[in-house]
């Protein structure tokens, strides 16, 4: 057993640092405290964190390949703050905040900031510790970044372990000492690995950071000094909000399919509310609507003091024309509501489904379409209807083909009694009810479509599996949708069963 | 808003034998109670155009002549009860549905509970083409508990362009308060609300192998609840008609059940008496017709004596 982790004390005491066998602690400090690694929950705690970072840019990545990843300790979060820092009152402004918000929640975290990840990487692991520097963050001013990377130990390239000690035998302490160094030597020698991490630290190459959570393509923020707490503050800066992504989405010809509204709580912790719509919407009032319900159950502990708003999911929506007067676009929309083709007819039902499924799951709302199918399961499409209508649908059933207005899920097994083995029954039981058949229609031979892929599976046991089907009727008046497995087979008793109820 | 039923005016099955100048009178009066009703505070008048239909009507005169809309009235809940595994208030109300949505546009939105489709089926897209009505105007909702059934209902009336809303609610009733919610939001939309119910069957026994005389005659069933849909209904199934095309004499045993036919009973209705009759319904012409009308008598010697 290692430690993973030891606080301040812990090292100035006794020198234990990461990396040091229990053992060996226990034995230099006796009394030592110590507690079983928790990775897991370390690595939850780390990306609520970084969600909470969300609030100083969408742009959040873990940095969970530390050289101690394996014990749970040096982990980080990048955050690519390009276009940001304006925001916050520039760079040193931005990275003091963080520092102190951070200290505050009693994190000992350490800040760098600089023109490459890697760069900010070396700065905050293994920069200068200075006290100044550790509770303010370290900004590297853009364009320096060789000269402060000059003096930092190797390990700050990230290197793997047998190339920093391969390094370290031959000389080499600092990360300005490789500065120097013809590249197709080292390349020889240790691979390419040192070169990349080299260039990448001094940006000659990109490195790509992947954000945690995919980066809206349209967001808007607001920040309080004060942290809001009342349902009616939040719904009011939420109604601005929405109001101003009306106007980004309307300048890029935009609505949003799906929203997220974030709200960073004053302790750290993230509030997300997601919505989606059935069709591309920007109008404000009607997403108030949808985001008003979640917006009520929200947890708002001390208050929020930042509240952001992502058009996460976009899909092309043209300008919508505003008529000119009330009356002119009443009467039109009247004349086309009875073709029953109209936009706004369409629109409103759209906005129905939204506001159904904004409560109960978008999935439960299905619209049903026919296929052209002879199998009684597959005739029927149900589909989300929030999605575009299937095109595989017919739009008529034929007359002659009489179909049940319940089907049931699976067929249910029922004991029947019939004269001949292929007559229909004169009397059944179904769900321990009796009913004795007085008309019968049949049988509707259905079989296997065979000329489908996907339809070839048989309609029962055997290969050749088919259903006779019978339409019947008992003694009160109740019809049912029966069917006997296909073909009869000699000796064998054919298995009944209940498959849908006619009205 | 304050409601009066008109009791000082007779059913206007009376009416037809009256003579010419009060049966005049008499629309006239109605027609101005009607309008009294309906500018009451709680209509919107200048949010929507006017419905275009005030009443959808069954068809068959019979049934017309017995309702105070010469039909069923748009633009209010109605409560269609049936026993469960008999799916013929389904039947009614998709019929219903198919003549409502042959004169109108719009969607029709569809609630249930997801759970009851284990229990009773689902609805079958194939089936309600055969009924006349496009399975695509529908759209299904599966809640998962009954009150966002209810809920549903509600804020689909909110919809101005919804044709008409169905909830099934299965067993349990619905209330007054919900029931008049449901009802006011429907007044205010103009879309017909159609409530689904199960009921215990008459004679409250689950196994019909017993014989029909020893049910009980007070059954869970036959307690009305209350609740103010404008009009309730009890269906129940009954043996079909003819074959179209087929000799009476040929209707045998092997030739198939005929046309739908169900014992429709008019529990309540304002301003209106109970009545039942033996419906017929028409797939080709989208009709409803009397096939017989059945006296005001209990329901269980109904029941016996139709032998069709």
């Amino acid at each position: 057993m290692r430690v993973a982790a030891a606080n301040r004390a812990a090292e100035a005491a006794a020198g234990i640092v990461p990396g040091l066998a229990l053992a060996d602690a226990r034995a230099r400090l006796p009394d030592l405290r110590a507690v079983p690694a928790a990775g897991g929950a370390d690595m939850e705690a780390l990306a609520a964190l970084g969600d909470w970072c969300g609030r100083w840019t969408p742009w959040v990545a873990l940095d969970a390949a530390g050289p101690h990843a394996v014990l749970g300790a040096g982990h980080g979060l990048w955050l690519d703050i390009t276009g940001c820092a304006h925001l916050f009152g520039g760079e040193a402004a931005l990275l003091n905040d963080m520092a102190r918000r951070l200290a505050r929640f009693g994190f000992a975290a350490r800040a760098a900031l600089a023109d490459t990840p890697g760069a900010a990487w070396a700065v905050s692991h293994h920069g200068a510790a200075k006290r100044e520097r550790a509770r303010h963050g370290h900004v590297v001013a853009p364009g320096k970044t060789g000269a402060a990377l000059a003096k930092l130990p190797l390990k700050g390239l990230r290197l793997a372990a047998a190339e920093a000690d391969g390094l370290e035998r031959l000389g080499f302490r600092a990360i300005g000492d490789l500065y120097g160094i013809p590249r197709g030597a080292l390349a020889r020698r240790f691979g390419e690995g040192v070169m990349r991490r080299l260039d990448q630290a001094l940006g000659r190459e990109d490195e790509p950071l992947s954000p945690r959570r995919p980066v809206a393509p349209h967001r808007v923020r607001q920040d309080f000094a004060e942290p809001i707490a009342s349902r009616e503050a939040i719904a009011v800066t939420a109604r601005r909000l929405l109001g101003e992504l009306a106007g980004v989405l309307e300048a890029a010809g935009q609505g949003a399919r799906r929203l997220e509204l974030t709200l960073y709580r004053g302790d750290g912790k993230v509030e997300r509310i997601a919505v989606g719509t059935s069709a591309p919407v920007r109008a404000p009032s009607h997403l108030m609507r949808l985001l008003a319900e979640p917006l009520g159950a929200l947890d708002a502990g001390f208050g929020f003091d930042s509240v952001a708003l992502a058009a996460s999911i976009c899909e092309a929506l043209a300008p919508a024309q505003l008529a000119l007067d009330r009356q002119t676009a009443t009467t039109q929309s009247n004349l086309l509501a009875q073709d029953g083709t109209d936009n706004d007819n369409d629109s409103e039902v759209a906005r129905l489904i939204d506001r159904l499924g904004g409560r109960l799951g978008l999935a439960n709302v299905r619209r049903l379409a026919l296929f052209q199918s002879h199998i009684p399961e597959r005739a029927a499409l149900s589909g989300v209807a929030a999605a575009p209508p299937p095109s595989a649908q017919i739009s008529h059933w034929p007359a002659g083909r009489q179909r049940p207005l319940r089907l049931l899920p699976r067929p249910e097994a029922v004991e029947a009694v019939a004269m001949l083995p292929d007559a229909p029954p004169l009397m059944f039981r179904w769900r321990r009810m009796l009913h004795r058949v007085t008309k019968a229609e049949g049988p509707e031979r259905i079989a296997a479509e065979w000329w489908h892929a996907e339809g070839a599976q048989p309609l029962g046991g055997e290969a050749d599996s088919m259903r006779d089907y019978y339409r019947v009727e008992d003694d009160r008046g109740r019809r049912f949708w029966l069917y006997r497995d296909a073909p009869y087979r000699p000796g064998m008793a054919p298995g009944w069963w209940l498959h849908g109820l006619f009205g | 808003m304050l409601r009066t039923t008109p009791s000082s005016i007779p059913s206007s099955a009376a009416s037809g034998r009256a003579a010419p100048q009060v049966s005049a009178r008499l629309a006239e009066l109605r027609r101005r109670i009607d309008a009294l009703e309906r500018a009451g505070p709680g209509h919107m008048a200048g949010q929507r155009a006017a419905p275009a239909l005030r009443a959808l009507p069954f068809g068959a005169p019979e049934i017309d002549d017995a309702l105070p809309w010469r039909g069923l009235a748009a633009g209010a809940l109605h409560e269609v009860s049936g026993p469960a595994r008999d799916a013929a208030a389904l039947g009614f109300v998709s019929a219903l549905l198919a003549r409502l949505a042959a004169r109108a546009p719009g969607a029709v939105l569809w609630c249930r509970r997801r759970g009851a489709s284990y229990e009773s089926g689902d609805i079958y897209a194939p089936g309600l083409a055969a009924f006349g009505l496009d399975p695509s105007r529908l759209i299904l909702l599966g809640a998962k508990q009954r009150r966002d059934v209810l809920w549903a209902m509600r804020e689909g009336l909110s919809c101005p362009r919804l044709l008409a809303v169905v909830g099934e609610v299965e067993t349990a009733a619905v209330g007054l308060t919900v029931s008049r919610r449901l009802q006011l939001a429907a007044e205010k939309s103009g879309a017909g609300c159609f409530l689904l119910r199960t009921v215990p069957p008459e004679g409250g026994r689950l196994n019909n192998a017993l014989p029909e005389g020893a049910a009980s005659e007070i059954t869970p069933g036959n307690v009305e609840e209350p609740s103010a849909a404008l009009s309730r209904w009890r269906l129940r199934a009954a043996p079909s008609g003819p074959v179209p095309g087929l000799a009476a004499a040929a209707a045998e045993r092997w030739f198939g059940p005929g046309r739908l036919r169900w014992h429709a009973e008019l529990r309540r209705c304002r301003a209106a008496a109970s009545r039942q009759w033996l419906v017929e319904w028409h797939h080709e012409t989208g009709n409803f017709t009397v096939a017989a009308p059945l006296c005001d008598r209990p329901v269980e010697q109904a029941a016996a004596g139709l032998a069709i």
